[in-house]
This record gives C-alpha cells, sequence and structure tokens, in this order.
C-alpha cells in the first residue's frame, strides 16, 4: 500500500474565516481601549487657576483716614478740588456720612480732611464749576440710607466750594427717591450748568434733569419714572454736539439707557440694551472711546450681590461693552466672566496706546486667598480682552476711578472698601494703587 | 466536511458575528459619546457650592465620559448648570443637545432663556421659533416669542404668536391678557375692552389688568371707570402668573439659596405662593443660617394672608439666627398687627436691651407699645429712636398717632407731616392726618391726603368713609353758602364712592327735598332704610322711615 498523500486537517477557508473573527475580536478590543482611554481622560472637575505671569501689577498704598469699624466707602472720584495742579481723590462715606477731601499735597502725599456738613447715604461725588465761579464745586448724591429703603430720603446736596477749603452745603432737592448720581452739564445750551440725577430709590425711583435758573433755582424735569437706576454718564453718545447721557438701571429692569438730547430740554429715551433677567446684578457703567474710532462707547458690569444680603458671587457676573456704532445705533458685547464684577473704568493701564478696562469685585469669596478683587482687562488693539488679576486683597471693593496722580501720563487706581456686610477679612478704606 | 469542521467554522461565524455587533454597539456608542463630550465645557470651580452639587456634576461628566446613557447625561448636565445660572456651560451643553436630541423642544426654549437673560433677542428668536415648530402647545414659548416681535414691531407675527398661547391655554388670563393687551394696541379686531372686562371679573386684583382697563376706559372717555381701575391697580402688588413648566421643575435642580430666593420673589409678586414657598424652603436647607431667607418666607405667608404661619416662620427663624435684629423688628410688628401685645412688647423689649443703638428696634417697641395703648411711654421709646435715626417714617407716625391719643394735636400734624414727607405713600399716617382734619372740619387739610388715598387704596372700607365724610362736609358748606346744586353733585359725588353713609343719605335726601325733587328724596331715604337695615341699626331705619313719612 502506497503511503497515502497527507489530507489537509485545516482548510482555507477555515483558516480565513479564523482570521476574521480575530480581526473582529481585534476591533472589539481597541474599541474597549478607546472607550478606556476616554474615560481616563477626564478633565479635572475643578480647573486649576490660570498660573500666568501678570503682565502687570499695581502696588497698593492705604491712603487717608485709618480703617476704623467696617469701612463703608460707596466712591471715589479724582479731581484737582484746589486747583494747585495736583489730583486729589473724593471720598463718600457711607459709614460716617461725610464726603472725604484726600489732598494731594505736595506731590505724593495724601491727607484726607472732612468737607461740608454730614450728609445721609452718599453715594456719589462728582466735580464741577455749577455756579461760574471759577471754583469747582462738588455734586453729591445722597441716597439717605444705603441699604434698601422706598422713602423719599435721597436729596441731591452740592458744597459750594467757597475757596480756602472751605465748602457751604446746599440741598438742591430733598425728600425724592434715593439718589444714585448726580453729573453736572449745560443740557440745554443756555450757558448754565444743569444736573443729571439718578435716583434709585427702591420701588419706586426715577432720572430727572434740573433746569439750572440760576441763583441756585433748579426746575426738575422727569425723564423716567422706573426704579433702579445706578449710574447716568454724559456725553455727546450720537455726535449732533449736544450732550446726551445713559443710565444703567437695575431693579426690576436691567437696562441701559440713552437719553438724547433734542435740544430745548427735550430728550428721547431708547432702551440700548436688555437683559431679561431679574437677578442680572447691575453694577456699574463708564464712558469711554474703547476702540479708538472716535465715538464714545458704554462698558458696564454685573455683580450686584445686594438682593438678599448674600455676599457670594454669581456664576453670570461679568464685564460688557456696548459698542456705538453712531447715530444712536449700539452693539452688545461680552467681555468675561468676573465674580462680584462693579464699577468698570476705562484706562490704558499697561501703556500700549489701546484702552483697557479696570474692575473691581464687590463680592467674591472673602476667606479664599485666591479670590480676585482687582482685574485689568488688557486690550490687544482689537477689543479682544485678557484678565489680569490685579489684587488678592483687600476684600470687598466696589468704586473705583483712575487718573494721572502722580502727573507722569500713567494711571494710578484709587479703590475704595465697602464692608457692610459679614465676614469682614483685609478690610480697607481708600487704596491708592501705582504700577509697579 | 469533517463535522468538528463544520462545527468549527459555525462557532468562528458565531463569534464574528457577535464581535461585529458588539463592535457597531460600541462604535455607535463612541461616536454618540464624543458628540456628547462635545457639549460639555471645561468645569468650573464649583468647590464652594455645595458638595451634592459637585458630586451631581461629576456624576453626570463621568456618565457621559464612559457612554452610560450620554444624551440623558448630557440632558441633566445642561440643566443642573442652567438651574445655576452657569450660563457658558449650560450654554455648551445646549447647543449639543439640540444635534443630538434634535426633537425635544426644551433645548431650544432653554437656550433661548439663556439669550434672554443676557439681552441676545435675535438668538433668542431662532430658539423660540424652533421652538413653536416642535412643541406648538407650549405657551410660555409662543408668548416669549409675541413679546420680541412686538418689540421689534413685527406686529402680524406677533398676533400671530398671541393668538397661538391663547388658543393653547384656554381661560389661562396670561396668554388671554397677551392677546388683549397686543390688540388694545395694534390689533384690528374685535372689541378688547369688553374681553377685558371679562377677563377683570374672573381674575381680579392683579395690577397689569386693572392698569391697561384704566387706559382702555379713560380712551372710551370713561374717566370714572379709569380711576376705579387705577385704585384697584395701586391697591395690588400682583403680577401676570406665568406658569412655565420647563423653566419652574428645574428649581430642585438649583443649589444657590440666592438665586431660589429671586425666585420665589418673583412668584410670590405673580401669586403663587406655594411655589414661592416650596423655593425658600429649598434655599433655608442650603442656607440654614441666613436671615433674609426667613424674612422673605415669613413675607410670602403675610402676603398669602397666613399671619400664623408667618408666626411660626419668625419664631425659629430668631432662634437660628440670633443674631439679625430684622428678624426681631419683623416677628414685633407680626404680633402687635395680631393684637398679641403682650409677645411683641417682650420681643420688642429684648431687641432693644440687645441691641440698643439700633434706631429700628427703639421704632419697633415704640409701635408695640403704641399698640398696647401705652401712649407715654410709647413717646419716650420713639424719641429715643427718632435721635438715634431721624428718617424714620415709621417712628414719626407712631409719634403722631400717640400725640393723637394724648389730646396733643398740633404736635400730632407736625409728627405726621414729617411722616408723609419721608415717604408721601404712607397711608396709616395719611388716613390719620385726613381724619384730623375732617374731625376739625379742616377740608383743605383733608382734601390732599384723602384724595392720595383713593389713589393708593381707594377700595379700603376706611378710605370710602373718609372720602364720604370729606364730601359730606363739602356739600354741607356749599348748602350753607347757598349753592344747592353744588351740595348735591357733591353728596352724589361721595354716595359714588360710599352708597351706604347714613349721613350723605340723609343729607341729600333733605336737599333733595328742599329743591322739589321729591323723587329723588324719597330714594335717598329710602336707601338709608335699606342701609340701616342690613347693619341691624333699628334707631337709623326708624329715623329714616320718619323722613320718607313726611310730605
Amino acid at each position: 500500500m502506497s503511503p497515502s498523500k497527507p489530507q489537509s486537517s485545516f482548510p482555507a477557508w477555515l483558516g480565513a474565516l479564523c482570521v476574521v473573527a480575530v480581526v473582529a475580536l481585534g476591533v472589539v478590543g481597541y474599541l474597549l481601549f478607546r472607550q478606556s482611554a476616554t474615560i481616563a481622560s477626564a478633565a479635572p472637575l475643578v480647573s486649576a487657576p490660570s498660573a500666568a505671569k501678570p503682565a502687570i501689577a499695581y502696588e497698593p498704598i492705604p491712603i487717608g483716614f485709618p480703617v476704623e469699624g467696617n469701612p463703608v466707602i460707596t466712591h471715589v472720584a479724582i479731581a484737582d478740588l484746589d486747583q494747585d495742579g495736583l489730583q486729589d481723590v473724593l471720598v463718600c462715606d457711607g459709614r460716617t456720612d461725610r464726603i472725604g477731601w484726600i489732598r494731594q499735597f505736595p506731590r505724593g502725599v495724601f491727607t484726607e480732611q472732612v468737607i461740608g456738613d454730614p450728609i445721609a447715604g452718599p453715594a456719589h461725588v462728582s466735580v464741577c464749576d455749577l455756579n461760574g465761579d471759577g471754583r469747582p464745586d462738588l455734586l453729591v448724591a445722597s441716597m439717605g440710607k444705603i441699604m434698601p429703603n422706598n422713602d423719599r430720603i435721597g436729596k441731591v446736596v452740592v458744597l459750594e466750594n467757597l475757596g480756602g477749603g472751605k465748602f457751604r452745603t446746599r440741598v438742591l432737592a430733598e425728600n425724592i427717591a434715593r439718589v444714585t448720581d448726580v453729573r453736572g452739564v449745560d443740557l440745554n445750551g443756555d450757558g448754565r450748568v444743569d444736573l443729571v440725577v439718578g435716583q434709585f430709590g427702591y420701588d419706586q425711583g426715577e432720572i430727572r434733569w434740573m433746569e439750572n435758573l440760576g441763583n441756585w433755582e433748579f426746575r426738575s424735569h422727569t425723564v423716567l419714572n422706573q426704579p433702579g437706576t445706578i449710574m447716568t454718564p454724559v456725553a455727546d453718545y450720537d455726535g449732533d454736539g449736544r450732550p446726551d447721557f445713559a443710565a444703567l438701571v437695575s431693579q426690576d429692569a436691567e437696562e441701559v439707557h440713552l437719553f438724547r438730547n433734542l435740544g430745548g430740554g427735550e430728550f428721547r429715551d431708547s432702551v440700548l440694551w436688555k437683559a431679561k433677567d431679574e437677578s442680572w446684578g447691575s453694577s456699574g457703567l463708564d464712558v469711554g472711546d474703547l476702540n479708538r474710532d472716535g465715538r464714545p462707547d458704554l462698558v458696564f458690569s454685573n455683580g450686584d450681590g445686594f438682593n438678599v444680603g448674600f455676599t457670594e458671587p454669581s456664576p453670570w457676573h461679568g464685564l460688557q461693552w456696548l459698542e456705538n456704532r453712531g447715530d444712536g445705533n449700539f452693539a452688545y458685547h461680552r467681555i468675561g466672566d468676573m465674580p462680584g464684577c462693579y464699577s468698570p473704568v476705562l484706562a490704558d493701564v499697561n501703556g500700549d496706546g489701546f484702552t483697557d478696562i479696570v474692575a473691581v469685585s464687590g463680592f467674591n469669596h472673602v476667606n479664599d486667598a485666591k479670590a480676585v478683587w482687582m482685574t485689568a482687562w488688557l486690550n490687544d488693539g482689537h477689543q479682544q480682552f485678557t484678565p489680569v488679576p490685579l489684587a488678592h486683597e483687600p476684600t470687598r471693593l466696589i468704586t473705583l476711578a483712575a487718573g494721572d496722580l502722580d502727573g507722569n501720563g500713567v494711571p494710578v487706581l484709587v479703590t475704595g472698601g465697602f464692608h457692610a456686610y459679614p465676614l469682614a477679612s483685609h478690610m480697607s478704606r481708600v487704596t491708592l494703587w501705582r504700577r509697579k | 466536511m469533517p463535522r468538528r469542521h463544520v462545527i468549527l467554522a459555525l462557532g468562528l461565524l458565531a463569534v464574528t458575528l457577535v464581535a461585529v455587533a458588539f463592535a457597531c454597539r460600541l462604535w455607535q456608542r463612541q461616536q454618540l459619546t464624543a458628540a456628547a463630550l462635545a457639549g460639555v465645557a471645561p468645569s468650573p470651580d464649583v468647590s464652594r457650592w455645595p458638595a451634592e452639587f459637585a458630586r451631581r456634576l461629576q456624576a453626570d461628566e463621568s456618565a457621559i465620559r464612559a457612554g452610560r446613557q450620554p444624551t440623558e447625561a448630557l440632558a441633566r448636565l445642561a440643566t443642573l448648570y442652567f438651574a445655576n445660572g452657569f450660563a457658558t456651560e449650560a450654554g455648551r451643553a445646549l447647543a449639543t443637545l439640540r444635534q443630538l436630541d434634535p426633537q425635544d423642544a426644551r433645548w431650544p426654549y432653554l437656550v433661548a432663556d439663556l439669550k434672554l437673560r443676557a439681552g441676545d433677542n435675535a438668538a433668542a428668536e431662532v430658539a423660540l421659533r424652533e421652538v413653536t415648530a416642535l412643541a406648538p402647545g407650549y405657551a410660555p414659548a409662543w408668548l416669549k416669542l409675541g413679546d420680541l416681535l412686538q418689540e421689534r414691531s413685527a406686529f402680524a407675527e406677533a398676533e400671530r404668536c398671541y393668538t397661538q398661547a391663547a388658543a393653547a391655554t384656554p381661560g389661562e388670563v396670561r396668554a388671554a391678557f397677551a392677546l388683549i393687551s397686543f390688540e388694545a394696541f395694534h390689533g384690528k379686531r374685535g372689541d378688547p375692552r369688553q374681553e377685558l372686562l371679562q377677563l377683570v371679573a374672573a381674575h381680579p386684583g392683579i395690577k397689569p389688568l386693572h392698569d391697561l382697563l384704566a387706559q382702555m376706559n379713560e380712551a372710551a372717555g370713561d374717566a370714572a371707570g379709569a380711576a376705579t381701575q387705577r385704585r384697584l391697580a395701586a391697591a395690588t402688588p400682583r403680577y401676570l402668573p406665568l406658569d412655565d413648566p420647563w423653566i419652574d421643575e428645574l428649581y430642585m435642580d438649583c443649589f444657590d439659596p440666592n438665586r431660589l430666593s429671586l425666585l420665589s420673589g418673583k412668584m410670590e409678586r405673580e401669586g403663587r405662593y406655594e411655589a414661592a414657598v416650596a423655593r425658600l424652603n429649598r434655599a433655608i436647607a442650603l442656607a440654614p443660617a441666613e436671615p433674609a431667607l426667613r424674612n422673605s418666607l415669613a413675607q410670602v405667608r403675610i402676603v398669602a394672608n397666613q399671619p400664623e404661619e408667618a408666626v411660626t416662620v419668625l419664631r425659629q427663624a430668631v432662634v437660628d439666627c440670633p443674631d439679625d435684629p430684622a428678624l426681631r423688628e419683623r416677628l414685633a410688628m407680626l404680633l402687635r398687627t395680631g393684637k398679641r401685645h403682650d409677645e411683641a412688647l417682650a420681643v420688642a423689649r429684648a431687641a432693644v436691651a440687645r441691641w440698643p443703638q439700633n434706631a429700628a428696634m427703639h421704632t419697633a417697641l415704640g409701635q408695640a407699645l403704641r399698640e398696647a395703648g401705652q401712649f407715654e411711654p410709647a413717646l419716650a421709646t420713639l424719641r429715643t429712636a427718632l435721635e438715634l435715626d431721624p428718617t424714620q417714617a415709621e417712628a414719626y407716625y407712631a409719634t403722631g398717632y400717640c400725640l393723637f391719643a394724648t389730646k396733643h394735636r398740633a404736635e400730632a400734624k407736625v409728627a405726621l407731616g414729617k411722616a408723609l414727607e419721608i415717604r408721601p405713600d404712607y397711608a396709616e399716617a395719611l388716613q390719620l392726618r385726613a381724619a384730623l382734619a375732617i374731625e376739625e372740619g379742616d377740608v383743605a387739610a383733608a382734601e390732599d391726603p384723602i384724595n392720595r388715598l383713593m389713589a393708593l387704596r381707594g377700595g379700603a372700607d376706611d378710605t370710602r368713609l373718609l372720602y364720604a365724610a370729606l364730601h359730606l362736609i363739602k356739600g354741607n358748606l356749599a348748602r350753607d353758602a347757598g349753592q344747592p346744586d353744588e351740595a348735591a353733585r357733591l353728596y352724589r359725588a361721595g354716595l359714588t364712592v360710599f352708597p351706604d353713609f347714613p349721613h350723605l343719605l340723609r343729607e341729600a335726601g333733605l336737599l333733595a327735598r328742599q329743591q322739589g325733587h321729591a323723587d329723588e328724596a324719597r330714594r335717598y331715604f329710602q336707601q338709608g332704610i335699606t342701609a340701616a337695615e342690613a347693619q341691624g341699626n333699628a334707631a337709623q331705619a326708624a329715623e329714616f322711615r320718619q323722613l320718607l313719612a313726611q310730605p
């Protein structure tokens, strides 16, 4: 018997089937691996704060009276009150119900004195020569009480500058809804400085302009019957040569208004922007030419935590700007999130020729050393902004001003501490910030 | 073919098919997971939020990464972020959900809400159009779209939206009002005033309804009707309710007491008291030491006319938040207005002892003493209160009241004047000032506070009584001055507001008879009899019968 050819025990087609099965299992294995990799690649839930080195830094220097009790500084402004060529700092102190003048003299030396009579709940101070005597007077918005109240306890007060550091208190309007802003400007072109008055009130508030009739007589004209006005910056927004004014209106509305001056004491109100969110927390409005197109833009913040006494920031707090596109048209842009954001001001803080924004935080995590209480938003020249933390203390800042206090063209910042709520830590009253 | 080959082949085939099926499923799941992951924003810092919130975020994010029902997990994540105000994170998740789950109208609806909150009306309109196409029965979406379209003067489309909203929720006041309001200002069909009258009758006490009806009455030349509606509008703080289940239901996902408190305030204003209480209870559970929340809860109970519940809330609140003076003040106020004088005094005295420099505590004690009839000690306490803070309207009012009660009328008037300077709409002070003037027959001094009271709460009995009394005095003066027609007009005006005021009915009847209007006189006396009988005043009824019987 001849040896037979060995018979194949494993046919080729079966081998191919084996290969297919192995490939299929391989694919399954790969997919399982990919899935486990996806799960493993989960980012940490709490993102780490940016460790980028700040592009600029500021050094804090307390000025004025020392901290006593819990400071309640509601507003700071920069002006040369005594016309000595050195910029001074003006302070609304809600704890003592006084206006402070932190005089700079000589350069770099700041000394505070109280001016005028007590003013209940001073919320805002601005400077203008109201009576045309060549001396800057102070326009003070008196809320009566800083905390919520619907009573007619507001006043429009002028501290008339008599020269020699003396001031006479004049009340131009009283028993009105709580006043939060007063600005002086000739609105009707009669050569006399009129007043734009924002009245937050509570359930009832308004915006009025007060026509200067001369001899300290004023006639009020209401332009808005609505509570919640926080600020009323004045500028020629529509470029027609007449001063207009904007208004940040909070409370039930959360709106930015523009009152266009039609001449002859007539104003047309339009809502430039509105958040349909009663918890939005409007907190500050400033005017300036952010994109250098020659038109005044508006920068505004939301970061108010006054609603029910909580002092924590909310995730939607932040900063935005309304780009003035001419003829009363504005475009909204969100700049970024910032907890408890307050009091934005425009200034070229890093000297690159572009207008930056600095804002403070009124409500943040007081006991968190990483919490940021002042931030510079640096403009890359294309209105893209990079936040740079400037301060991790002091805490609870709701007012900020910028000005050339050193006379060298470098903006100096001034902040005020508002410590009306529990958890006081790292308190300040008035702080001057110089660029390092 | 050997049998073992067949078995092996079948086995391999089965393995291959299972592997292919499994791989397909895995691949699909991974595609879905990848898509869902695109909706997960970098995690925000929630280290200071409640641990439960962080845990839920973590769980949902892990579920998405693991591919365990990633769409559902992303939906949970989106609503969690949304409910807590994380707009950026919620927006990203919702944008992805709109792709993964395009038939669910909730996602574009929540997107629209985020856009509206940030003032981006154009994007909100796009999202709302999507919602109304997907869920034409959801009225809140139609209403919001209608409002947006109306704002940009797209009236024809807005009208269609309001019509759809009303059709989707027949009988519901918000949608019906939106349509009527639109018709009143821009519409060209129907009789919106008649429809509004029916709506007001069905839903009285809602401010915007009365406000609109006042405007429409005025436009129709009905000044009296307009005034009535204005009074009703002024007397109610209630706004239109908007049941918006897709957003309302998310409050249980909210871990922010501040936000919950704001939501409850909105619901309180809309008269949705139990919903407001539910939100505040959740907020209190999250922040048990926050006194403002307790105060808000008590406020809801008061507005909902549940004073006992309000007292219970405040009693517990002063235990849980012992360092808050405002809670004691509120509790004392509630107790004294409930005539629980001893309890009110105890609470106020304890508060003064604890916060001797707090003006409001002294005022609370002064008010409690006043309410208890202890006017002299009340005056002493109120003096202290006003020395500490001279801007307190309540302290001036209470001082005025005590001075009036102790027969120091001139000083009382001064104090009331100060209270009204600070708070021109202080109803109690207006009422007392008016009563003082009426008692003295000082028409000029009574006129202003009564007019203000009528505007503030013209429907209240005490206000109507003062108004009628003023018109009685003015009518009598006109009659005595030989101006009977003017006197008759004034009596009628008083009776329009208070038709059952017996003194007015008597004088009006006598004057009518004197003027030879016998039928009119009879009507007044007859009305007097009816009113006196209804009040159970037999003597007065007898007097009117006697007048009626006289020729």
